[in-house]
Order: C-alpha cells, then structure tokens, then sequence
C-alpha cells in the first residue's frame, strides 16, 4: 500500500485544525491548546512514520505530484526526503511542545486577544513550515513560505510583549520590521523564481536539479541566484540582513520566539540547499564566495555583539546570526561535508535555540525581564532546574563537542577548508569560523557567571521583610523542555542516524558519488 | 572481555553520574554512594583491562557510538583498548576514586546558605569527568576524543566555578574554560585538515598514513602544529598555561584529580598517542621540546615564589607536565612516547597524593596561604609524613617512583642529545636545571609547612569560616567531628586519611614496575651517570632549602630581591600580556560591533520610512489638480517614448 | 498614387493643433476638442501606414505610377486599429462631455483652471481650503 499520502497530510492537517480553531468560537483557550497538542502529536506521529518509511525505502522517496492551477503549469508536488525528513520531524516537535507549553503557560501580555486564535496561528505555522518543507514545486515553496509569515506576524504583534521601553510602538516596529523584511526579501526570490521558470520553462524542483542548470547561461544563473539568495538570506538571516532577528525575538511571547528560531528560520537555509544549490549550480558558485565571506562575519559580528549584550532574549537572538552563519558557510563551501553540516547546524540550532527560548521565556515570566541585571546571579542555588537547562543550552550553543550543535560546526568548517568554489578564502573562512567558536564560548560564559554563578540575588530570595515567590521550574516546564533536552544529547553522541538520513539526498542534490 | 572492560570504565561513571543527577538531587547519601561505586567500578574495570592487555593483544576498534556518515566518507566513532590506555585508565581510576572517598568527608553537610557544598552536583561532575577522561584515553577515533576532551574541559569549568559565590572562582572559572578553548581551536582545525585531506580522523589509519608517507608533509606539519596548541591549553604549558595556577580556586580534591593527576596529562597522552604521526614531522616535536623546556623552568622558577600552597602545586604541575611532553618530544621511535607515559603515571601518584595532603592542611588550617601554616611535623605527624612522601616524589628523590620516571626521562633526552639532535640537549640541560629547582621549592614548602615555626597556631574550633568558606564544616557536621572533645578536634576522618596511605603506595614504589616493565615501557631505562646527577642537583636544591631555617626565615625565597619575587609570584606577568593583547582587544571590538550593529547597518534600515515620506512628499507636488498640467505631462511622456522609440529602433 | 508627405503634413498639423487646445485652452470643451484632433492625427497616420507597399517607403511607386499590388499589412491592421481608435474616442467622449454637463452644472463654469480640488498642495486648492476654513487645518 502506497503511504505517499503521509506527506500532504503532515501539513494538511495542523493548517485545518487552525482553520478549525478560528470557527470554533466557544473553545476556551486551554481547551484550544490541548486541540493543537493532539494535533501536533499526529502531526509528529505522521511525520515520524514518513521518515522512517524514506529513509527504509532508500531511492523510492514519499511523493505527491497532482495538478493544482493547469493554467499556470503548477502542480501539488511534494515529497519527502532525507533533506526534508529532519525538517519536518523538527517542525512537528517544535509545533507540539509549543502548543504543550501553551496549555498551562499565557503570553504575558496585557491584549484582550484570544488564546485559541493564538494556537490557530501557531497551528497554522506548523502547517505552513511543513508545506514549505516538502514543497517539490518552485511556486508551491513560494505559496508555502509566505503563507507562513502571515500567522508569524499575528503572534508578533498581537501577542508581543508590551512592557518593553516603548511599549506598544516598540511591538508594532517588531512585527512590521519582521514583516516588511521578509516580504521584501520574498518579492526578490519571486523574481528569481520567475526568471527560473521562464528560462527552463518548469517550476518542479525535480525536473530543475535533474537539468542542474543546463537549460540556463551562466550569466542567467548568476542573476537567478543572487535573486533567491537575496529573498533566502533576508529569512536565514545574513548579515547585513539580520536587524529585524533581535526585535522580533525580544518582543515575540516564548511559543512565537520558538517558533521563528527552530521554524521560520530554517526556511531560509532549507531554500538554499533545496533550491539555490542544485537548480543553479553555476550561479551559486560564482557567488558562493560573497556568501561564505558574510556568513563568516555573521559569526564573529553576533558573537561579538552578543559579549556586550545585556537582554538575554537579544543575546540568544544574535547568537542565532552566530549559529546560522555556519549554516550559511557549509552551503557556501558547496561540498557534501559542507552540505551535511549545514543540514545538521541546521537542526541542531532549532533544537537547542528553542530549547534557550523555553527557558529564557520562563526566566522572563517570573522576573518580567529578560535583562542581564533585573534577573540577577545565583541561578544555580535559587532556581536549580531552570539553572541547570540554561547551563545545558548554554553549552550547547558554544558548540561542545558531544552536543548538538558541534557536528553541524565541525562539517560546516570542514566543508569551508576544502572548498573548491571559495577558492583562495576557504582556509581563512574556515579558521575565522573556528574562531567563533571561541567568542561563542566567552559570550556563554558570561552569561552563566552574570546568572547562574554568584550568590543569590537578593532581590529575587525571599527575606523577612518581602516574601519573594519564584518557583523553579514546574513539572509542565520540565516535561516541555525533556524532550529538547534529550535530542541535544542524542543527537551530539550519535549523529550517526540523523547523518545517515542526510547524506544520501545530499550527494544527490550536488550529483556527487561516495568516494571508497 | 578487553572490549567490554573499556567500555565499561567509560559506561560506570557516566551512569553514576546520570543516576546522581538524577536520583541524587535531593538525597545526599545516594549521590555519595552512586559517585563512589562509580569511580570504583571504573577502576575495577581499568584493572582488569590492564591485565587483559598485558597479556593479550591490543584492540584497535570496539564499536561505541556508530558510525557517521560525513558527505562521501565517514568516520566510525569506536574505542580502542591498549597498553597505553589501559594504564592510564588505572591511575584515572584510582585517583577517581581516592578523591571521590576524600571528597565525601571534604565536602561533607550541606554547608551554609551562603556558601552550600552542593555536594551532588559536585560528585556527578566529578563523575562526569571521570567518564570523560576515560573517554579521551580510550578512544580511536580524533573526533570521539575530542568528545572526552572537551567533556573533561567543562567538567574542569563547573568544578573550578563550583564555589561560584566567590568572585575569584567565578573568574578562574571562565578562565579556564576559555584559554583550554583557544587551545583547542588548534584539535578542532587539526580534525578539520585531516578529514578534509585523509578522509579520516581515526587513530590507527592516520598513523599508518603518516609512516608509510601516504599524507602530505604539509597536512601532517599543520596538522600536528595544530593539535599541540590543544596540548598546550590543555597541559597548561607555555603560553596557554595562565589558567592553572587560577584553577585552584576548586576544592582541592578536584585540583587532586583534574588539575594535577590526570586532565592535565591528556596533552601528553595525545601527542603519545599520536608519536608515529608526530615522527613523520620532526619541527612539530622540535616545537614541543621547545614549548616544554620554556614551561619547564618557568613554572618551577614560579613556583619557588608563590605564596599560596595551592599554587605552588599548581606551577609545579606545569613543570612536571612539561617533563613528561619533554620526555615525549625527545624520542625517536614509536616506543619512545615510554620515558613520558612513565612519569605521568608516578606523576599522577604523589602530585594526587600532594593535593590530597594539602586538602588535609588547608582543611586544618582554614586557609591556602603558606603563611598560615606551620608546624604540622609537631601537630598531625603522619600527616606531615605523607605530605613528605609526596615532595619527596616530587623532587626525585631516589629509591622514589619520581626518581625513576624523571630520570628516565633525562636519559632519553641525554641519547637524544648524544645521537645529534639540538632538543635533545636543550630539554636534558633545562631538565637538569628545573631538578634543582624543584628541590628547592619541594623543600621550601616542606620547611614551611612541615618545620616552619608554628608562629600561627592551628585555629580552634570555629575559627576557620571567614577565610576559606567552602572549606568549613557544616554546623552538624562539625559537631559529629569533634564529638568527642577539643583533645580530638583535628583528627581528620578515616575518608580522607585512607586514599593518602593508598596514594603512598605507588608513589613509593612505582619504581619497582621497571624491574619487569610491560611493553609500554620497554624503552624505558635511567643512565647511571644521568640519573645520579639528576639526583644529586634535586638533592642539592632540598637541602639548600630545609637549611633555611636555620638561616632565619622558613622561607628560601625571601632571599630573593623584592621585584624578583613579584614578578615570579605573578608568573612573569603572562597574565598581564594576554589580558592586553587578547582580551581588551576583544571587548573593544564587541563593543564596536554593537555600536554598528545599531549606528551603521540597522540605519540603513531605520533610514527607509523617512526616505520613502521625503520621496512621497515630492511626487506629491505633481498633483497640481490642473488638468493641463496632467496633459501637458502626458505630451512631454509621449515624446519621450516616440523619442526613445525612434532611438532604439 | 499621391506622395506620403501629404498625409503626414496634415497628421503633424492636427496633432500640432491637438496639443496647443490641449495645453493653452482652459474651457473644458476646447480642451476635448484639442484631445480628439490628437486622437485623428493618429488615425490619418494609421490608415496611411496600412496602405504602404510591401518593401516599405523604399518599394513606394512615384507619383502617378500604378498602385501597388501588394501591401505590407495584408490584414489591414492599421484600419482595424482606427476603427478601433474612432470607436474608442466615441465612447470616451460620451463620458467626457457628461463629467463637463455635470462640472457646468454644479459650478456654473467649463473653466478647467477653476476646479482643482482634488490636487495636492496645488494653488487653487490650497487657497480655497484657506479660503473656506481660516481656522481648520487639512483633515
């Protein structure tokens, strides 16, 4: 029995129960949450049944290719690969443990709005991010991607946090800022979508790797990619393109900051692996350079940034530039390592970005600030749980081997050093990368000796004269963050299976063979 | 059953670390008997693949955590089990569970609020680090290696920072964690070349490679130049060495067993591990003589003017560290790594034992400053006489097992020198050099702790809480200890006096492994004339330092001129340079990068909404509400485009 | 056949005249007026280029020659096109003349100069705004 039906349900059916969710007008907000987690565990359980056939299967991927608007020549075609797989068992994990979270825990914000709407939103993104993952159909990925930034900018600017300087204008910028950037950096990719179809003819994604722009002039690819690269790296995001990441994230409630880190994020490196590199590989080549050359800034700029900055929720932000510049350089580096680490950094920073959310956001709702100074030091002894899982992301961010997010920068500098298409850059690139392995030490250092190190801040310890009450993490919280836990280990102690699933789908995006 | 014995000391303390965690939390006896059984367990474990090994043949590839699949190649993620590892295992394992025992009774109650033992946190890392190491030493593949070792690197992190009220240890902390990081950028890079140009990280086929020249000489130079800044930070030799000395802000069990016996040694151990590689680059080993000879005789010129006894252990460690990478750099064949392994594991005997010793006065005394001590020949008798033992092996004094490894390590430099190599005489020269001067600081501290003139009484009872707080005992604690009277109140408890007298054992007579030395160290032999002159300038050194007292003063280094004890007390100011070179700069760019981040690139951005409006405003102007003016624009548009037809056409 | 220069001095002529009513006049008719002579000098100019030979100005007889057999637009496209012009001018000036009834009717003037309201910032409407309401500002 054919299981190709697993792939269109995976995104079908969190983007009906969001629809679902906005009819249904009598559902309270809890009972709206607990909807959208049993609709992210199918989700979850489909996507996990998916993968599991792709990767057994090995060649025969999931696929459904069925006409959509004929007088466009667009097709429904989506598909699964091990390219896709992780994404989207990311995305469903993520959508789950978001909506999990919101059963108990409500956005801090004053707005009268409605949680339900909130879950259809964020419903509505798991959906969205899904279709966007095994979109096989250059149009479709574009549908996909935007239909997406729509629910994005609700949760941003409806459900943003309000007690910023600023108040209600500081929301508002954040939510336009994220909505005019990405909506700007789309417009460019369409006009590299439509310069790709009408220079091939095709928008299927497949038809296009498989000509691997034979059907195109180099100078045509050379446009074509800088286009889409321009429109990707907007969303990734690339240095210099990166200012609406601090603001979206600082005002964005705990379920919205997750989301747009392990999410939306990682639309734009996806766009770039499944797109850029092999429907254009000419053009990627020529331009690679400019794009390792800014990634590399990337990391060292928001590692730097983040050694001076004094708002957590704007330091795991600007360490998100850090971690997705060498995203950014394994796709430069246009080499199968390089490829896998991309992939691999790709996941791992959704896992333990979202994790460093979830536990910043519970900082933030008992001290109502996320800044360095109001949270105080001592985390360890006042708080131990919520020590312990910031310490743990912490690590895990600065790349330790042995967690996560170390193979992703292990390959992605790998891939940097023996680079063909960077030329004379690629050894400076990889040992500048390195080196921000090092800032992205110190800048976590300094955050676990502002917060976790120290004696007790007095302010937040109760005292004779003014009982404080913080409690540490509950067992929601801890539930909620388990599992992000446990995929950090796992995935750093055995890449092996997530690897496995990669590499294949990558020789076959960059048309490589395995060497013996 | 070697197979299972290695994974086995790596699979015990990870679990007694998970279970302490986890079932530890709260109770403080289970984290005590989880983190004890662990390390005791490892132990067993090394033991018994000791003497497997001994007998057997090695294995190169035990199957642990898969294999990963890296684009076109990959890499198997399996450990191997060998002479080598085996007994480095043991001397982890025992010095594992010496400190783990101590640390029971060290850290014992719950302390205060404001400075808690956190004793389960405590004894999982511990674990932790324990599994790490173990890691590191088993494994067979670059990468996993790299696992362990930057495991060790924040169990090392949480256990420098683990009286994180104290702002001292916050900063060592931090320190720590960075400057071995910095150094392993280099193991990081080096995993980069080689996967990149071998296709491989796995131990066994890079050294086949290198000796049958299958790789670059290029790859190979970069590659080991690489690895030995790894070694340098982690071996805290010269010029990453500055976190050391800070690190003793640990409780001093953790400075026994990390920072002393067996983190510190890793360095050693991957460039032993890594001899046939190293051996196809000459200049790479050239270099680490270098580094070692600098370190050598810095860190022991150091040591004779510290006056915290904490880092006056720590600076002798960068010293006797670089002995042991001396004693590796100097060989000329594959079994040469011997003379190096030999005294990193006598090494780890009496510099554990040192530490513990210390605990025990620092323990007594409420403070680490030489200063306060005083007299424990008089007080605490056998005390002082392990504290003796352990100078004793620090300073080479024969029949001792420091005798015997640190002379064995003076002859392979002497045949090095002889057969014509330049390192060879530089590392015997400033090897011979750093015996007197380790004499003299060895005694020097046994003639201020041991003799001294008890001009500062041991504090009573109670005393010892301002200077040192996470040294004190719990209020319960306390009373338990001395529950028996003030005639018994500096009795120390059987936990920490135990691992001492186990400690003394091999440090005594490690010498006697050299009677029927296993293959490992074959190589292994002292010169005649070599060994005695080592010993008689180490001798020399300790007795000019024990007849300081009957000079004066206790202390050999007031002798020195006020600057010169400054400068060698501050570790000839490295700190200073690296803090000007490194760290400010580093500031100062983060905080221009902030600035831009903000002045520059988001004011493009910012700038859009006012250009638009001044745009707007302007073409607003065209909308004069003239009907003949709009017509008269729509003429000059078609003219424009007749015009532009005609041209283009 | 006669020569090209005719039709093409009388299309420049109207088109000429086209835009002097259309610029210079401020009654609203003249300027329609104006507008339709534009419209007719492209016409002339339409069904003159229609009736060019095949080969172009090159392969045009001289005066007094035969007709040509073939011409470049077999299909006439250029007749089609003034068809299409005249049918469009109809209808555009059935709706222009009624936007001026209306415009008359309600300001008792044709006078186009008088009725710029709906420009921004423009003279008239400013000073008629001002003019109004001394006190309010722009709403």
């Amino acid at each position: 029995m054919s299981m190709d039906w697993l792939v269109p349900a995976a995104s079908l059916l969190p983007l009906t129960a969001a629809f679902a969710l906005l009819a249904l007008r009598r559902l309270t907000a809890q009972a709206a949450a607990r909807v959208g987690t049993l609709t992210c565990l199918a989700t979850l359980i489909l996507a996990v049944a998916a993968t599991l056939i792709t990767s057994d299967t090995g060649a025969d991927h999931l696929e459904v290719d069925a006409p959509w608007v004929p007088a466009l020549g667009m097709r429904a075609h989506l598909g699964l690969d091990g390219v896709s797989a992780p994404l989207v068992l990311l995305t469903a994990l993520l959508g789950l443990l978001v909506c999990a979270h919101l059963v108990k825990i409500r956005p801090a914000t004053a707005s009268r709005a409605n949680g339900r709407q909130l879950v259809a939103c964020v419903l509505a993104v798991t959906g969205g991010a899904i279709a966007t993952f095994t979109a096989l159909d250059l149009l479709l990925f574009f549908v996909a991607f935007e239909t997406v930034l729509i629910p994005m900018w609700f949760v941003i600017a409806v459900w943003g946090d309000d007690q910023q300087a600023g108040g209600e204008a500081t929301r508002r910028d954040a939510a336009n800022r994220f909505i005019l950037y990405t909506a700007t950096g789309s417009a460019v990719m369409l006009l590299g979508i439509i310069l790709i179809a009408l220079r091939t003819g095709t928008t299927d994604l497949v038809d296009l790797a498989q000509q691997g722009g034979s059907e195109m002039s180099t100078g045509v690819q050379i446009i074509a990619a800088v286009l889409i690269v321009l429109g990707l790296a907007v969303k990734a995001p690339m240095w210099p393109l990166h200012t609406w990441l601090p603001p979206a994230h600082t005002i964005a409630p705990t379920a919205g900051s997750v989301l747009l880190a392990g999410v939306l994020l990682k639309m734009g490196t996806y766009g770039l692996v499944r797109v850029a590199v092999p429907v254009l590989p000419e053009g990627m080549a020529e331009i690679a350079p400019y794009l390792g050359v800014f990634g590399v800034v990337g990391i060292l700029w928001g590692g730097l940034a983040c050694l001076v900055e004094r708002d957590l929720k704007r330091l795991v932000a600007l360490s998100s530039v850090a971690h997705m510049g060498f995203v950014l350089v394994g796709v430069a580096s246009m080499t199968p390592t390089g490829l896998q680490g991309a992939l691999f950094a790709n996941i791992a920073h959704g896992i333990v970005t979202a994790l460093l959310f979830f536990v910043v956001g519970a900082l933030k709702d008992r001290h109502h600030s996320a800044d360095l100074g109001v949270l105080g030091s001592g985390l360890r002894d006042r708080l131990p749980r919520l020590g312990w899982l910031l310490t743990l992301g912490a690590v895990a961010g600065l790349g330790l081997p042995g967690l996560a997010v170390f193979w992703g920068e292990l390959l992605a500098i790998t891939g940097a050093w023996e680079s063909t298409v960077l030329g004379d850059l690629a050894r400076p690139l990889a040992v500048l990368a390195a080196i921000g392995t090092a800032v992205a030490a110190a800048y976590w250092l300094r955050v676990l000796r502002v917060l976790w190190h120290g004696p007790p801040d007095e302010r937040w310890t109760p005292s004779d004269l003014e009982p404080v009450t913080i409690g540490d993490a509950t067992a929601h919280e801890s539930i909620t963050t388990a599992p992000l836990v446990l995929a950090t280990v796992a995935l750093g102690l055995a890449p092996g299976p997530l690897l496995a699933l990669t590499a294949p789908a990558v020789r076959l995006l960059l048309g490589v063979e395995v060497s013996p | 059953m070697i197979e299972s014995a290695a994974l086995l000391t790596i699979v015990l303390p990870t679990v007694a670390a998970v279970l302490g965690l986890v079932m530890g939390g709260r109770s403080r006896p289970w984290a005590g008997d989880w983190a004890v059984l662990g390390s005791l367990g490892a132990l067993i474990a090394a033991v018994l693949e000791l003497v497997q090994v001994l007998r057997q043949a090695p294995v190169t590839s035990i199957g642990f955590l898969g294999r990963a699949e890296l684009g076109t190649f990959s890499i198997g993620l399996d450990l191997r089990a060998d002479q080598l590892s085996a007994s480095i295992a043991v001397a982890v394992g025992l010095v594992a569970f010496c400190v783990q025992v101590y640390s029971t009774a060290y850290l014992s109650g719950t302390g205060t609020p404001e400075a808690p033992t956190r004793y389960p946190a405590y004894a999982a890392t511990v674990s932790l680090f324990t599994a790490a190491m173990m890691l590191v030493i088993h494994s067979a593949d670059l990468v996993l290696l790299l696992i362990g070792w930057e495991a060790m690197g924040l169990a090392s992190y949480l256990l420098v920072g683990h009286h994180s009220e104290r702002a001292s240890a916050r900063a060592a902390a931090m320190k720590a964690f960075l400057v071995t990081r910095i150094g392993d950028l280099g193991v990081l890079l080096a995993v980069v070349v080689l996967l990149a140009d071998a296709r491989t990280t796995s131990i066994a086929q890079l050294t086949a490679a290198a000796t049958s020249g299958e790789l670059g000489h290029a790859t190979l130079l970069t590659a080991g130049l690489l690895l030995l800044a790894g070694v340098a930070g982690k071996s805290a030799q010269f010029p990453l060495h500055t976190w050391l000395p800070d690190a003793m802000e640990g409780p001093t069990p953790v400075s026994a067993l990390i920072h002393a016996a067996t983190m510190v040694a890793a360095g050693v151990f991957l460039v032993a591990r890594l001899l046939p590689l190293y051996l196809a680059v000459p200049g790479a080993l050239q270099v680490a003589a270098v580094i070692a000879a600098i370190s050598m005789v810095g860190a022991a010129l150091a040591a004779i003017a510290q006056d915290d006894l904490k880092r006056l252990l720590a600076y002798s460690t960068i010293s006797q560290v670089a002995y042991m990478l001396a004693g590796v750099a100097v060989s000329s064949g594959p079994d040469g790594s011997g003379p190096g392994i030999f005294h990193l594991l006598s090494h780890a005997a009496f510099k554990a034992l040192l530490f513990l010793t210390a605990g025990c006065v620092i323990h007594l005394v409420g403070s680490t400053m030489l200063a306060d001590m005083g007299g424990l020949l008089r007080t605490h008798r056998a005390l002082a006489v392990l504290f003796g033992i352990g100078l004793a092996g620090l300073a080479g004094v024969p029949p001792l097992g420091g005798f015997w490894s640190k002379e064995a390590v003076l002859t392979a430099a002497e045949e090095a020198a002889h057969a014509g190599s330049w390192t060879g005489w530089v590392v015997l020269l400033t090897g011979l050099g750093t015996s007197l001067l380790t004499g003299i600081y060895a005694g020097r501290a046994w003639s201020i702790v041991a003799l001294g003139s008890a001009a500062k009484a041991l504090p009573a009872h109670g005393d010892a809480e301002t200077e040192e707080p996470h040294e004190t005992l719990a209020p319960g604690q306390d009373a338990a200890l001395h529950a028996t009277g003030p005639e018994h109140q500096h009795r120390l408890p059987a936990a920490m006096m135990l691992p001492l007298y186990l400690l003394a054992v091999p440090t005594l007579g490690f010498g006697l492994v050299l009677i029927d030395p296993p293959e490992l160290l074959g190589a292994v032999h002292v010169d005649l004339v070599t060994g005695v002159t080592g010993a008689m300038l180490s001798l020399a050194g300790l007795g000019w330092a024990l007849s300081a007292p009957r000079l004066g003063a206790p202390d050999i280094a007031i002798a020195l001129p006020v600057g010169a004890r400054a400068m060698l007390r501050d570790g000839f100011r490295v700190d200073a340079v690296q803090h000007a070179l490194i760290v400010r700069p580093a500031l100062g760019l983060a905080r221009g990068v902030k600035s831009a981040d903000w002045g520059v690139i988001d004011a493009y951005v910012r700038a859009i909404p006012p250009t638009l409006r001044v745009g707007g405003n302007l073409l607003r102007r065209a909308q004069t509400g003239l009907a003949t003016a709009y017509a008269a624009w729509l003429v000059i548009g078609a003219v424009v485009i007749a015009i532009a037809g005609v041209g283009l056409s | 056949m006669i020569h090209l220069i005719g039709p093409a001095v009388l299309a420049s002529a109207l088109a000429g005249i086209g835009v002097y009513g259309l610029l210079a006049r401020r009654n609203a008719v003249l300027v329609l007026i104006g507008a339709e002579l534009l419209l007719n000098a492209a016409n002339l100019l339409l069904v003159t280029a229609a009736a060019l030979p095949a080969g172009g100005l090159a392969a045009m007889p001289g005066p007094g020659a035969a007709p040509p057999t073939e011409i470049a637009d077999p299909l006439l496209s250029g007749q089609v096109m003034a068809i299409f012009v005249i049918t469009i001018a109809a209808a555009e000036i059935g709706v222009a003349l009624a936007i001026i009834l209306l415009l008359f009717r309600a300001r008792q003037t044709a006078d186009l100069t008088e009725v710029g309201e709906l420009g921004e910032a423009s003279p008239i409407g400013v000073a008629r705004a001002a003019a109004e309401q001394p006190s309010g500002g722009p709403s």
